[in-house]
């Protein structure tokens, strides 16, 4: 080897005042984080894949939990309020013109209940606008064309069955013969079976919808036919909320998992990280890529969440529609939820990663540049208020069952999981007590737990949490399951339903059918 | 002015019966453009202090210097800019950062200190041209040869306006031949202005060196100007020895 410098190699100077390099030494810290990633991501593949999961099902999850009960504008179409009328009414012609008179343009739906023949299943011939202006979101064509005059006729696929029709099939019903020239589907409401004849060719209507956009006061007289869309109370406990309740709470504990993941990690590269420092880097970038790489795993987690819930939606999707008994479209997904979990995702990874990077500048550059593992951090006497708050938690059940009050039990389960936290790490020392007189291979194992629990303890609670949610969620269920009185209990003898008083919760009517 | 000066410094590891006297009391004077090599056996302090002059270590007594400022007024943040600036280290092990290429390596102290990445990126090219690495600059550590690697480290220690070059056992694992080559390109620096200290067991490369420094349990036993080195055979014709 022959070399020689043949003159100092020259760099420009570093502007002054960037006592921590600014914005190159932060895109040449997250350049080498990535880096790593890509290089050792195989050693995140455990949190990567819980971001992965947890992301993935909340998406699904929350989809299908929205998309399941039927769409808030069922009935209505695109009007704001409709007004209902059981035919025949000497005055309906008179009312609909002032509905018309006072709120403009009206749609009129006309209906004509008919048994199906040897069923006890009924049907409509419906007469409407295809083109009405508040009615087509209740009406799309499945094959053919509307029908355009009197003896036309468009059926639903369930009636095209029953009635063994097709496009082309001339059908006499109620003493009418129409040729079918189409096979229609009401999109909100797949149940809805029905034969869509030309507007004013339902000559004896039982009952007749009026769509309308309606604002102020009704009409007199008019007020007991209205109902105005989105009328029902909003329910906090909806499916959105409790999606995000759960992407939450599913969060924490993979944060709690993570932080175990991302220490060990943090060891692994501490060498690395002794040699970046040892060259000018300040703690802030030392940090810098022990968050640059939770940051990394997290964006990752949520892109492949997020690829992978969506692959998953749509394939789901149709079986969702027959069991929801609506159409669904392709996007009408939650997206603020879904946002929130992308969110959450990034900042659970980075959450978990803080603790590590505090630690790691900490630790002396000679130490990491020995690469020698740090001693084992001494635990914070945790288990005397983890003893305590689990005493405290156990009291507010008692309250809560005795009270009825969901607040007690909210912030008892609050209170049991930080018990959870504090504990875990006692149970570890306690464990590897116990252990003493296991084979050296567990007993090992239990020992580098104990000396290591600053770290493991929280995989531990991660670990207890979930079981109790798991157990939470099984016993809550077997115990609503099996009461008779539970309006959501599946347990009624198929010739009996049940109704709930919304004003008296005790009083519940178990009507047998006859 | 000199470059870097080492007043009574000691440095004790340890508490109560398991303590460990690594240093006692050393002073040191490095000037601008010598070489100073540090040779002892195991044990004798030489490694620490190499991190104590480089400022990655506090001493327990005693005051270091860099260029007249005292390291022991400088905050964290100060020392942490000290060793972007001034201060470039060599390791036995090269100390490179995996997934990063040679030329980024070498780049990285400039760009912490906030030099824009493209102009850090060409100063690092041209330091390893320099070395004769120019056409490895894209590879990364693991595709280097240990000879190569020591001079992407040496490349990256004096990049820059560096004006102290610590190397710790720069040539442990290197062949004798670019264990040499190694010390050349440290001997080149130091004939532009860089003041070097190099910790090494081999007095064949301490021949290097302007001045040997031995040191036995942590004190300085024995300070000497070693013979003249390989290169007087080079640069005095004439003498025939």
């Amino acid at each position: 080897m022959s070399t020689g410098l043949r003159e100092r190699p020259a760099a420009p100077a570093p502007p002054a005042g960037t006592g921590n390099g600014g914005v190159p030494a932060f895109r040449a810290v997250t350049r080498w984080a990535w880096r790593m990633f890509r290089r050792e991501w195989r050693q995140q593949l455990l949190v990567l894949a819980l971001i992965t999961v947890a992301v993935a099902a909340t998406i699904i999850g929350a989809a299908v939990a929205t998309n399941t009960p039927p769409p808030a504008n069922a009935g209505f179409g695109t009007a704001r309020a409709m007004a209902t009328f059981q035919a025949p009414d000497p005055h309906l012609a008179s009312q609909i013109a002032v509905l018309q008179h006072r709120f403009g343009r009206v749609d009129v739906i006309e209906n004509q209940t008919f048994a199906i023949p040897g069923s006890i299943n009924t049907y409509q011939v419906r007469a409407q606008n295809p083109h009405g202006p508040y009615g087509q979101p209740m009406l799309s064509l499945v094959s053919g064309h509307f029908p355009a005059g009197p003896g036309q006729v468009a059926v639903t696929s369930g009636l095209a069955s029953d009635f063994g029709l097709r496009i082309g099939s001339v059908w006499h019903q109620g003493g009418t013969a129409r040729t079918v020239v189409g096979i229609v589907q009401n999109p909100q409401s797949l149940l809805d079976e029905f034969a869509l004849v030309a507007p004013g060719q339902v000559h004896n209507p039982t009952q007749v919808t009026v769509l309308f956009n309606g604002y102020g006061r009704p009409p007199a007289g008019l007020a007991p036919h209205i109902t105005a869309a989105g009328s029902q109370t909003p329910n906090v406990v909806n499916p959105k909320t409790i999606s995000v309740a759960g992407l939450v709470v599913g969060m924490l504990l993979i944060a709690l998992v993570a932080v175990g993941g991302f220490t060990v990690l943090a060891q692994r590269r501490l060498r690395s990280l002794g040699m970046l420092a040892s060259m000018g880097a300040t703690d802030r970038h030392v940090r810098l890529v022990v968050l640059a790489n939770g940051a990394v795993v997290g964006v990752a987690g949520a892109i492949l969440g997020a690829v992978l819930g969506l692959a998953g939606w749509l394939a789901y999707r149709p079986a969702l529609e027959q069991n929801a008994h609506h159409l669904i479209g392709t996007f009408s997904l939650p997206w603020s939820v879904i946002g929130l979990a992308l969110l959450l995702a990034v900042v659970a990874a980075v959450f978990a990663a803080w603790r590590p990077a505090r630690a790691i500048t900490r630790i002396p550059i000679v130490t990491a540049l020995s690469g020698r593992p740090a001693p084992p951090k001494r635990v914070r006497r945790s288990a005397v208020p983890g003893l305590v708050l689990l005493v405290v938690a156990f009291i507010l059940f008692g309250l809560s069952g005795t009270n009825d009050g969901l607040g007690e039990l909210a912030l008892g389960l609050v209170v049991l999981i930080v018990a959870v936290i504090l504990l875990a790490p006692f149970c570890l020392t306690v464990l590897a007590r116990l252990g003493r007189r296991a084979p050296i291979s567990v007993r090992l194992a239990l020992r580098d737990l104990s000396r290591y629990r600053a770290r493991s303890g929280s995989a531990l609670a991660a670990i207890s949490i979930g079981i109790l949610i798991a157990v939470i969620i099984s016993v809550t269920a077997a115990a609503r399951y099996g009461n008779v009185l539970d309006y959501a209990g599946p347990n009624l003898a198929s010739n009996s339903s049940s109704s709930t008083r919304p004003t008296a919760r005790a009083a519940v009517l178990t009507v047998p059918e006859t | 002015m000199t470059t870097l000066e080492l007043r009574g410094v000691s440095k004790t590891y340890g508490e109560g019966a398991a303590v460990v006297q690594a240093l006692s009391g050393v002073s040191l004077s490095v000037e601008p453009g010598a070489m100073v090599a540090v040779m002892g056996p195991s044990g004798s302090g030489k490694s620490t202090l190499l991190t104590i002059a480089g400022s990655l270590e506090e001493p327990t007594s005693g005051e270091v210097l860099i260029d007249g400022a005292s390291l022991s007024r400088m905050s964290r943040n100060g020392k942490a800019r000290l060793r972007r600036r001034s201060i470039g280290y060599v390791f036995q092990d090269f100390n490179l950062l995996p997934g990063l290429t040679a030329a980024e390596n070498v780049a990285l102290p400039l760009e912490l200190d906030g030099t824009a990445s493209r102009r850090a990126r060409t100063a690092g090219k041209r330091a390893l041209d320099d070395l004769g690495l120019g056409e490895r600059a894209d590879r990364f550590p693991d595709q280097l040869s240990g000879g190569e690697r020591q001079r992407v480290a040496i490349a990256r220690a004096v990049v820059g306006e560096r004006r102290l070059l610590l190397a710790d056992e720069p040539s442990g694992a290197l062949d004798s031949v670019n264990g040499e080559a190694v010390m050349r390109l440290v001997h080149e620096a130091c004939k532009r202005g860089v003041a070097a200290v190099v910790v090494t067991h081999d007095a064949q490369l301490a021949s290097w060196a302007d001045r040997v420094v031995f040191l036995r349990d942590g004190r300085i036993v024995d300070q000497t100007a070693p013979p003249a080195g390989p290169e007087s055979l080079l640069t005095s014709p004439g003498q025939i020895p």
